[in-house]
């Protein structure tokens, strides 16, 4: 230790001059406000001038130290004098490279410290970087970069003195670190990793730094006295240490954006429904808390897939996250088929369509040769998964748009319709194999995260305007108005869930005069079910507050004043059952379950009608009438709209819940917790 | 101090400096090894001194490897490089305190001493003086730790006549004081001649002669003729090449 100080001071006094200069530095700075025609006041002219000649002097310091603390003497042989000294090759290194950057940090404080002290504004900008988000962030980076500076100088003079093969060596090693620092800001940056990657190349300096700092040493110990074993020393260090770092660069950069579904943190991820038992689950890792993750998951088995980063822009351009992950990955009616817009790496500012087969023991996402770019606006998967509706820009804002309909995964066009007859298509909804229904002139300015729920409040019996409906077999266009809510019951049009596709509720056309209705299957056109409600039931809340299940019966959720209650309609639309499920508080249904049971939320007395406020939920027996309660909630999220065989979602507890619906139980869909 | 050295070899590259070199250095002995440039004087003391780590061979002093324990053994063991190599902008005072400072046998009144009949200032900067008066300070910090081993690699190199006296008498001073074991690399062969009790000539890496100096010119007395001079040894040996 004595050995090692005494090397120091040595080093440090010979620097003399150079505090020398730098003290004159910092007394210039201090004067700086007494130059003639400075406009910017005393302590902003100190802190500016402090800073940038401070940062300057010490980069400039940092090369010439770093190309001088070891090779200088090596190359003109007087480190054999250190070397004839009874200390260790170690000592002779942490004495150079210690004396270094305390000749830095010394020059840094002899430069700015005049003028701190006579008060600058520069100190709390260095210390509150907003590149940093952290007090001292600013200075530490500055550092971190100066001794990167320093570390690497050295190498570079050592490479410039001995002008030999090694230096194909030296460029291997700084190749290799290059494109693996490229790769992986092009992966973060893909992710949108902003902060990761700050974090990243701190990381990354950091490294550079210690194994700048490692091969110096390496570089000491095995070269000593002799240049041309320094130099073998040093690049074979380099290149160990470049591929080190490269690999684990790689490998960190990796981690970091690909997080395993369990590393999700329950309490705080977005999960929605694709219909049957698929959710896809987005959320923050506590690793990257800047990188959306997404995953394919199947929470009855437990089977999942890692997503790529989100596509931003059409075709899922929404505010928020849950509108972009539901609208980038959608699952086919027959459950056949799911589908993902993923960045295509290719084409910036494209989305190139996967599809997967949910069905297959692996699931492989396969690219297709479809890609929707900028001027995609809104896009629908037909039932089969066969084929992609997606509406698109032709021109300028006021040029007609165009729909095409492309086979999958082969990408070709099926279907081309210009729609000239519409200024403002809307959402788009496959109401069964043969037909596309396109809203039209939808209300200026709706939000689009509203626009999305059109089918739904077509389905609640709304009324969302225009209908085009487009004939995928004739290829033909025809206009309707397919909801008209308040009309009288002989212009009843609603859409209504199913349990595999959309069904038409309407008046019957073969009892003109009654009230009798019937309900018409899309996909086949034929009529499944007559009904004549009761007089006191709206006929079109049938359609808001009804579904058909699967042993063809029709439930129904009716309200009033008096509270909530369970219609049950029989196969020939005969109501064969009521429930009363809750007192002076309107109820829903959210899904059918097993064994005739359905899930039913219920809104809490005195309760907002927000979509995220709590909510009751109770299992209903059909057969039994038998109602009961589980545990309330605060979000209910349904699947993707355009898809009607639901998963339910909930959270509560700080837990993501599943509904299970062959148990009828809820179930936590994600174990991670911050 | 005992020095070992044993089938040594170093290459640089596909050169081969020292060829599988033995020598054999008695305790107390003053032995010069001499060789044209080139013949491996200078590779020898390099890895005497732990700069350069064999390529094979044994190289040991005081039974310690140079190359792992070289700290320990520049404790006793001091050297002058054949190129002055001190701090150039360090006063020649403060490089004596420098070193001093790492030794617990420094004798700062002897080097102090050996400057003043050198006629050099302790207040000029190394790199101001001389190349002989840089010599003669390297010698004056060697001497001044009273190493067990002194290893001088071509201590006389570019040093007038005067000072080549000095460092001779310096050296019989001190060896007539500590009997100090001495390896030497020099050209001086008249000048090396007083004092040197061994020798070894090397030529291309490989030891060609080594021994005591009497016997080695005692064995080249020829019927009528006197005892050679040391010159005359070397150019036997070492010299032929070049004719």
């Amino acid at each position: 230790m004595r050995g090692f100080l005494h090397l120091v001071r040595r080093d440090l006094v010979q620097r003399t001059p150079l505090f020398l200069a730098s003290l004159a530095m910092g007394l210039l700075i201090l004067a700086l406000p007494y130059f003639p025609n400075m406009r910017a006041t005393p302590t902003e002219l100190r802190g500016a001038a402090g800073l940038a000649i401070a940062f300057s002097w010490c980069t400039i310091l940092a090369i010439l130290l770093g190309g001088s603390i070891f090779t200088r003497d090596l190359a003109e042989g007087r480190l054999a004098f250190d070397f004839r000294l009874p200390v260790l090759p170690g000592t002779i290194w942490a004495a150079r490279f210690l004396a270094a950057n305390f000749t830095l940090v010394f020059a840094a404080v002899l430069v700015f410290g005049p003028p701190a002290l006579a008060g600058a504004d520069g100190l709390g900008v260095l210390l509150d970087n907003p590149l940093s988000h952290s007090r001292g962030g600013g200075l530490l980076a500055v550092s971190l970069l100066v001794l990167v500076v320093l570390v690497v100088s050295n190498p570079v003079a050592l490479g410039s003195r001995t002008r030999q093969g090694w230096l194909a060596v030296d460029l291997i090693a700084f190749t290799t670190l290059i494109a693996a620092a490229f790769w992986s800001v092009q992966l973060l940056c893909s992710w949108g990793a902003v902060a990761t990657l700050r974090t990243t190349g701190a990381l990354l300096a950091g490294a550079v730094a210690i194994a700048g700092a490692v091969t110096s040493a390496r570089q000491v110990r095995l070269g000593r006295t002799e240049i041309d074993k320094a130099q073998k020393a040093l690049s074979l260090g380099l290149l160990f240490s470049s591929f080190a770092i490269a690999g684990s660069l790689l490998v960190f950069a990796n981690w970091l954006t690909h997080p395993p579904i369990e590393a999700l943190p329950a309490d705080n991820s977005t999960a929605l429904g694709l219909g049957s038992d698929w959710v896809v689950v987005g959320g923050y890792a506590p690793r990257a808390p800047d990188i959306l993750s997404r995953f394919l998951l199947q929470p009855s088995t437990g089977r999942s897939l890692g997503l790529g980063p989100m596509a931003i822009g059409p075709p899922s351009d929404y505010f928020s996250n849950a509108g972009a992950i539901r609208n980038s990955v959608v699952r086919s009616l027959d459950g056949s088929t799911i589908v993902l817009w993923e960045r295509d790496p290719a084409l910036p500012a494209t989305r190139r369509l996967h599809v997967l087969n949910p069905r297959a023991d692996a699931l492989i996402p396969i690219a297709t040769s479809i890609t929707a770019g900028p001027s995609a606006e809104r896009w629908a998967l037909a039932p089969s998964g066969k084929s992609i509706a997606i509406l698109e820009r032709t021109g300028s804002p006021q040029d007609p748009k165009r729909i095409v309909v492309s086979a999958i995964p082969s990408g070709a066009i099926e279907t081309s319709i210009l729609l000239t007859a519409c200024q403002a298509p809307g959402d788009l909804l496959y109401a069964s194999s043969h037909e596309l229904f396109v809203q039209c002139d939808a209300w200026p300015g709706r939000a689009r995260t509203e626009a999305e729920r059109t089918w739904m409040q077509a389905a609640n019996g709304e009324n969302v305007g225009r209908i085009l409906r487009i004939n995928l077999d004739a290829k033909t266009l025809a206009s309707d108005e397919l909801v008209i809510a308040g009309k009288p019951i002989a212009d009843l049009r609603n859409l209504m869930r199913g349990p595999s596709g959309w069904f038409l509720l309407e008046k019957d056309p073969a009892s003109p005069q009654g009230r009798t209705l019937r309900v018409v299957d899309l996909e086949s056109g034929r009529s499944v079910m007559t009904l004549t409600p009761p007089k006191e039931i709206e006929p079109s809340a049938l359609a808001r507050s009804g579904q058909l299940l699967r042993d063809g019966r029709l439930a129904v959720a009716w309200n009033d004043p008096g509270g909530s209650k369970l219609l049950i309609f029989d196969g020939n639309g005969n109501l064969k059952r009521t429930v009363p499920i809750a007192e002076k508080v309107p109820s829903w249904i959210l899904a059918e379950g097993s064994d005739s049971h359905l899930l039913i939320a219920s809104r809490l007395p005195g309760y907002d009608q927000g979509w995220d406020v709590r909510r009751n939920l109770s299992i209903v027996g059909i057969d039994t009438g038998i109602v009961s309660r589980l545990p309330s909630f605060f979000y209910g999220s349904e699947e993707n709209n355009r898809s009607v065989s639901r998963t339910v979602l909930f959270a509560s507890h700080s837990t993501s819940q599943w509904f299970n619906p062959a148990s009828n139980t809820l179930q936590p869909l994600l174990n991670g917790s911050r | 101090m005992k020095l070992l050295v044993r089938d040594l070899t170093v290459r640089y590259g596909r050169t081969i400096a020292l060829d599988r070199l033995s020598l054999n250095v008695p305790e107390g002995s003053v032995y010069a090894l001499l060789g044209r440039n080139g013949s491996g004087k200078s590779s020898l003391m390099r890895a005497l001194l732990g700069h350069r780590k064999p390529d094979t061979g044994v190289v040991e002093i005081a039974g310690l490897d140079p190359w792992s324990a070289r700290h320990r053994l520049m404790t006793s063991v001091a050297a002058t490089p054949e190129t002055p190599d001190a701090p150039p902008a360090m006063q020649v005072d403060a490089i004596g305190k420098f070193v001093g400072s790492f030794h617990r046998r420094w004798d700062a009144a002897g080097f102090r001493g050996r400057l003043e009949r050198f006629g050099i200032s302790m207040n000029h900067r190394f790199g101001a003086l001389s190349r002989g008066q840089k010599s003669l300070v390297m010698l004056s910090l060697a001497l001044a730790q009273q190493p067990e081993l002194l290893l001088l690699d071509d201590p006389t190199l570019g040093l007038d006549p005067v000072a080549r006296r000095f460092v001779f008498d310096e050296l019989i001073t001190e060896l007539a004081d500590r009997g100090t074991t001495v390896l030497l690399t020099t050209h001086d062969l008249e000048g090396i001649e007083r004092i040197a009790t061994n020798v070894g000539i090397l030529r291309k890496g490989k030891l060609l002669v080594e021994g005591e100096i009497e016997t080695l010119r005692a064995s080249a007395v020829t019927a009528g003729s006197e005892a050679p001079t040391l010159e005359a040894l070397f150019f036997a040996h070492a010299g032929s090449e070049a004719n």
